[in-house]
This record gives C-alpha cells, structure tokens and sequence, in this order.
C-alpha cells in the first residue's frame, strides 16, 4: 500500500502541475464569471429602443403603449433602487423611520403596490434624496438606462396606407432611426376578423420590444373588454394578481420559506453531479496520454518491476481522484473567495448556503458518489490507455465511452422536473451512471429501498470495475500491440483467469 | 551459494507463436552476462519473466534464489528508452523510483544527490529530465538503477546513444560493479561491448538458446582465420591438410580468406606460402570475433527454423 500512495502522490503532483491542469482550473470561474457578468454587462450596453406608434384608432392603443413603457422604466428603476437600498442603505434603520418607504424598497420586483409608492415618493430623484442619510456607503445610485423609449410619430401619423411602407422605411434606416414603428389600424380589436396591428422594424432578430408591444396591446384589448362587461368597475380591481409564497417543510427557516440556502441545498448535488463530468471530461485525456506515454517510453516496465500492476492502478486512480477532489475545492474556494471579495452583499448568503449543505447528511454521500463515479470512469479509461499505443488507437475506444459518459449530462434537465419518476428511477439502477443520478436525487428524497440497493449497487459496480479493468490494464500494458476488438474484450473481462 | 540467475527450462508462449522455448542457464554472482540475439529472439521476454513483469508457461526461473516477485527490490533494471518521467527533476526521479524499491525519502535522495555528484551531474540534480541531453538522461537512468544498491542488474541496451566518452565511463561502472559482486545482465547488439565487458554470455535465436559459456568457448566455434594479400592464386591452399576453406578476394574482402582448422596456426601457411616462392603483401592472422560467432550462429537458426 505504501507503494501505491508513493505512486498516488506522483500522479497527483504530475497532474497538477501541468499546464492544463491550471489552464482548466482557471478557466471554470473565469467561464462563471463570464456566464453571470457578460449578460448582464450586454444588458447594460444595449441602447434604449425608440419606437413610434401610429395608432388609427383614435390613440388609445398608443396611450396604453406609452403608459407600458413608462411603467417599465419605472419599475425598472424602483428595482434597481431596491438592489441598491440592500446594499448601500441602513435598511433597519429606515424600517423604523419611514417604514412605508422601507416597504417599497423591501418589496419584490413587479409589485404594483411598490411601483404606486415609488411614484409618490418622486420617483428616483425623490427617494434617492430621502434614503441619503441612511447611505452606509460612499456609493452612489446610478440609474438604469430604460429599455424603451416612445417616440410621438409625427408625419408618419399622416401617411397614408399605400405610402405607410416607404415612409415607416424612412423611419427605420440612416442615423438617429427608431428600432420600430408600430402601426394599430382603423378597427383593431380583439375580434379574429379585426385587421391585425403591424410590427415594422429592421431588426427581426431581437423579439424583445415586439413582445412588449403585444402584452401591452393585449392588456389595453382585455381594459376595454373590461370596461363594456363592467363599466362600473375600475380596471385594476378586475386585474388583481395572485401573490404565491413558496413554503418547504425542509426549509431550513423556521417558518419554512424556501430561502437561497435551501435553493442551493437542493441544487448543489446536481452542481456537484455536472462537475463530476467536467473533472471526467479534464481527466480522461491526462489519464490516457500518462499511460500511453509510460508504455511508450517504457516507463512502465520500469514501474512494474518496482510495484505490482494493482499497486500501479491504483496509485494512478487515487492520484487522479486526489487531483479531481483538489480541482473541486479549489474552484469552491475561487468562487466563494470572489463572491466575497466583488460582491460583499452575498457573503451572508454564501455562509448560510455553506451551512445549509455542510450541516445536513448530505455531504458524506455526495462525496461518496463523487468518488465511485471518478473511479468508475478513471479505471476506464487507464485500462483504454493500456490497450492503445498510440493517442490515434485510443481515440477509437475513447469516442464510444465519451458518448456513454455524456448521456447523464443530456438527462440533467428533464430529471430536474422529475426527480423521483420513472426515468429517474431506472437510470439510478444503470450501473456506470448510478453515481450520478443517486447524487442528482439525494435532495429529493427517494425510497429508502432506492438509496440503500442504489449505494450497494454503486460500491459493488466501481469494485467489479476497478478489478476488471485493472486485469485488462495488467494485461495490455506491456504489450505493443493494436486494442482487441470489443467482442475480444468483454470476452476476456468475463473470463476467469 | 546457489546461481543469482537461474533459469531452467523456462518457456512462454503468445497465442501460437513461441516467444522463448524451452531456456536453460545460470550465471554466477558477480559476474558479467552478455544476452545477446537478433531482434525476436525472445530477449525482451526472458528479461521481462526475470522482472516478473510476465510468468512463464513452463519452467522455473529463480533470481538470487527466489521468485522475481519476491526479490523485486534487489533488481535494478534499465530498459533500452530511458524509461524516466520527462517532467520530473533528476534528483526526484532518482529517489522516486529508490523509494518504490523500499528506502525511505531522505535515504533515496541522499543516495540520489551521491549518485549524481560521482557521475558528474550534481549540477543538474534539480534539471527537469526533458532538459537534460541524451547521454545525460541516460546516465540518470543508469544512476535510478542503481540508487537502492540492487544485487542484481538488468541492462537492456545500456549502451544505445551514447558518445564514446560516456560508453567509456558506463563500461567502467558496469566492470567496478561487477567487481563490488554485483550480477549483472546485459542484452545488447554491440558485439564489440560484449566482447569487452562479458565474462559469460548466452546467445538466443528465435526464442531458444543457441549458445551458452565464455567468451573464449565462442570464439573456438569458429576457426582461425588468415587474411593473405598476394597477386597469385592461393588456390593450391584448399588441398593442405590444416586448411579448412579458401576464399579468394572478393567485394566484401580485399584478400584471401583462408580458415585454419583447430590445432595449426600461422606458420605452417607461411611455410606453404614460402615453399610457392609466393611473395605476400599482407599477413595478419585473427581469432573470430564475437560477430563471426554471432552471425554463424543467430543466422544459421534463423536458416534453419
């Protein structure tokens, strides 16, 4: 044993000082960051859109669009206000000195209560002037660059219909264009038979304004259906909008909200599931060229003549899965190191997210399954690596079990809806994906017949594994000739020696 | 005490084809052993069932008395590519693979740091292997061989790549540590090597022995021979009594090529020369080299399957 942890301990100072090993190291959170920051980044980038409508129905429509869109400035504003109050802003303090206030800020986004409230209090300049002395910061507010502008249509109202496409195109092209002219024609309503209100724009490929036009034309139809059926009643009565909480009886709060830490807990083995793939996907190459290059250069013969070939696997597999368990620190400790250091409001969230998966039963399990899975696959591998001897001969083996180890990765999404059902529950009893899709399932709690025969089958499966593929690598690894053919190999993984 | 090597009817097979049939040999503590073939002789595998890397079909095999299993970390063997980790240091490398063999980390680089000053490369002890020249690298192979003072010796090509300074200085450490009564065992192709270095050697041809004893019992296979240059036929040789073959000078030959039978030596073919009245332009009269016997032997099996 003490020769393979010597070998262990060299695989693992060979993996991770190479240079990939970091290049890859390096690459996750900056692919994180760029994954969060860069949509957001774009958001911020992307110009207010300035569109005209011409409405032939005697205004209402275009009132109703231009209400929209101030709406969603608005509101926009009074979220990004909000964000800033939770981190800039004494928010208990001004809780017990203007609570209504606080009540707006504290609000979630899209609440018409708040949006009323915001306006009452003067909009950005008002309640950035009444929050100032509960600033804990030196940051200032900067408000958002609304998402749309509306634009009075000028000539264009009077064009004519045979003329509306050329001058709309006018509109369109050359510098200082609108992004859009919305025409809503004589007699648009919400009959199937009505002419259908018109979209022109130049750039088909952004959806995002022609779907606000819609939902605002679409709620001006229902006001004025609203106002024959009920004249009488004021529209927002007829509007309400249903408030949902989420509850969990596992929720780690006492009043059983589902907060962030009780997101991640359920989330995390699912994280730790798809970065199973990717230290699979990272090793897999390292294993191969390491053995291709040992049997090449002779190395192995060497090593073999110092450590018996199942001191020399195992060094390897235990080599590779110390250097995946680091890999996954590592990038824990990036990531929570970088939210801690650029987003200073998240560190209470990450503590508590920490505990939520530190302090439930979950953890040992997870690594459990972290473990087998890395030894399933990196058994694999080493023994494609002892049959091929050349990259070229293992790329012939390595294709197929790529597409195999892939398949978890294709599932991921349709088991998120349905942790527990059938197809869930029949590939957690496929041997080589049991590791993931037990881990995948843990949150969710399945049968307890499931956990124990899925946990017995996993440990039995990476034992058998690691044995079988340790006979083929003993078998092949000093020999310089061509891989078997499958049939050859499952032959000789099912005879006894 | 008993043979450090010892093979006895050893015998391995893959598939159908028969890489070594039926090996007998010993060879003494302390003592120098050429293994030498043509490529497929079955060398590579007779070394690699005496490192029990793979168990022969038939036979028994004992190094220093026991399985090569057993006695894994009283062999040191050096295979043709240097074999080492082009990433790790030299120094590393070294006590990496001393420390398999069994010494503890401060012994092994101890041993390493040692090693490396007597061969002239203590300052490349902290050079990455990929950055050390050819004959260097294969001097720290050589030293990763020896860093766990093994008893026995197995060197494969030891001498491939190397400039003659460094053969001389490898030749060297290979006789002082035969001297120390190390065994060792080397397969080479460099007949001249094994003639210098060997005081036993064996000789195999497709997969079985074909000769076995000293240096000097190789060289009494093959008879005397005399190289003669002179301007008139030579012919009139075939027909004296110690004569065994004449050859008349050819492409691969400038002079006469006359092989003497055992027990006559070059004065009787000087008589007969002197008694023609022939005048010589060239005398020189040779024992067989080591590749005469090589060659007569690994080809004549390889004739005769």
């Amino acid at each position: 044993m003490t020769r393979a942890l010597l070998v262990a301990r060299s695989e693992f100072l060979k993996y991770v000082t190479r240079r990939g090993f970091i290049i890859s190291l390096l690459m996750f959170p900056v692919w994180v960051v760029i994954g969060g920051v860069v949509p957001q980044w774009i958001e911020s980038k992307t110009p207010t859109r300035s569109f005209t409508v011409v409405d032939r129905t005697g205004g209402a429509f275009a009132f109703a669009i231009a209400k929209a869109v101030r709406d969603d400035t608005e509101g926009a504003e009074r979220d990004a206000l909000s964000d800033y109050a939770a981190a800039n802003i004494d928010m208990a303090a001004l809780r017990v000195k203007i609570p209504a206030l606080a009540a707006m800020l504290d609000a979630p986004s899209g609440d018409a209560a708040a949006l009323a409230q915001f306006r009452k209090s003067g909009g950005v300049d008002g309640v950035r002037a009444r929050i100032s002395p509960w600033r804990t910061t030196g940051q200032a507010f900067e408000p958002p660059r609304p998402r749309f502008r509306f634009e009075l249509p000028g000539a264009l109202e009077k064009s004519p219909p045979s003329d509306f496409p050329r001058k709309a195109d006018a509109q369109l092209s050359g510098h200082g264009a609108l992004y859009a002219v919305v025409l809503v024609p004589h007699g648009f309503s919400g009959a199937k038979t009505a002419p259908e209100a018109e979209f022109w724009s130049i750039n088909a490929s952004d959806p995002e304004l022609e779907h606000f036009v819609q939902r605002a034309l679409t709620d001006e139809l229902r006001r004025q259906v609203l106002a024959e059926i009920a004249p009488t009643v004021a529209p927002e009565t007829l509007k309400p909008s249903a408030r949902l909480r989420s509850l969990d009886p596992a929720a780690s709060s006492g009043n059983h909200q589902v907060s962030l830490a009780d997101q991640a807990r359920i989330y995390a083995p699912a994280v730790l599931a798809f970065l199973l793939l990717l230290t699979i996907f990272m090793n897999a190459g390292a294993l191969l060229s390491g053995v291709i290059e040992e049997k090449s250069s002779r190395i192995v013969e060497v090593m073999l003549s110092c450590v018996t070939p199942v001191e020399f696997m195992t060094g390897k597999l235990l080599g590779a899965a110390a250097a995946s368990l680091l890999t996954l620190v590592l990038w824990a400790a990036m990531l929570i190191g970088g939210a801690a250091i650029f987003l200073p409001g998240a560190a209470a969230n990450i503590g508590s997210i920490l505990f939520s998966i530190f302090s439930t039963g979950l953890l040992p399990m997870l690594l459990l399954c972290f473990i087998c899975g890395l030894l399933i696959y990196a058994s694999i591998f080493l023994a494609i690596g002892s049959m091929a001897t050349s990259i070229q001969d293992a790329q012939a083996l390595v294709g197929p079990t790529m597409i195999l180890v892939m398949a978890p990765l294709i599932m991921m999404p349709a088991l998120l809806h349905d942790p527990n059902g059938t197809i869930a529950t029949v590939l957690s009893w496929i041997p080589i994906y049991t590791p993931f899709f037990l881990m995948f399932r843990l949150p969710w709690h399945p049968p307890m017949f499931e956990m124990i025969g899925a946990t017995v089958l996993m440990l039995v499966t990476t034992v058998v594994l690691v044995l079988q593929m340790g006979r083929v690598f003993a078998a092949h690894v000093l020999t310089a000739e061509r891989p078997p053919r499958l049939g050859a190999l499952l032959r000789k993984l099912v005879r006894r020696h | 005490m008993g043979p450090a090597l010892d093979l006895s009817h050893v015998s391995k097979r893959f598939g159908a084809f028969t890489a070594v049939r039926d090996l007998t040999f010993s060879h003494a503590a302390g003592r120098i052993l050429g293994f030498l073939g043509p490529n497929g002789a079955g060398k590579t595998t007779t070394l690699r069932m005496m490192l029990g890397l793979v168990q022969p079909d038939a036979g028994s095999l004992h190094i220093l008395g026991q399985s090569p299993g057993e006695v894994r970390h009283r062999i040191g063997y050096l295979p043709e590519e240097r074999g080492l980790y082009k990433r790790m240091r030299a120094d590393s490398v070294i006590a990496y693979f001393a420390r398999l063999k069994g010494l503890d980390r401060r012994t092994a680089f101890a041993r390493a740091h040692a090693m490396l000053e007597r061969f002239g490369l203590s300052d490349f002890a902290r050079v990455r292997v990929e950055g050390l020249s050819k004959g260097m690298a294969q001097k720290v192979a050589f030293i990763a061989t020896l860093a766990h003072d093994p008893d026995v010796l197995i060197l494969d090509e030891p001498f491939s790549g190397l400039d003659p300074l460094n053969r001389q200085s490898f030749e060297a450490a290979i006789r002082s540590l035969a001297h120390e009564g190390k065994t060792i065992l080397f397969s080479t192709h460099s007949m001249e090597q094994a003639e210098r270095l060997c005081d036993h050697l064996v000789i195999l041809a497709r997969g079985a022995k074909v000769f076995d004893g000293t240096l000097q019992a190789a060289h009494r296979l093959l008879p005397r021979k005399a190289r003669i240059g002179a301007a008139a036929d030579l012919g009139f040789l075939r027909n004296l009594a110690f004569v065994a073959d004449v050859a008349a000078p050819g492409p691969d030959h400038p002079h006469w090529e006359i092989a003497l039978r055992e027990g006559s030596d070059g004065a009787d073919l000087l008589s007969a020369c002197f008694e023609q009245r022939i005048a010589l332009t060239y005398f020189d009269l040779s024992e067989p080299s080591l590749q005469d016997v090589f060659v007569s032997l690994a080809g004549a099996e390889a004739q005769n399957p």
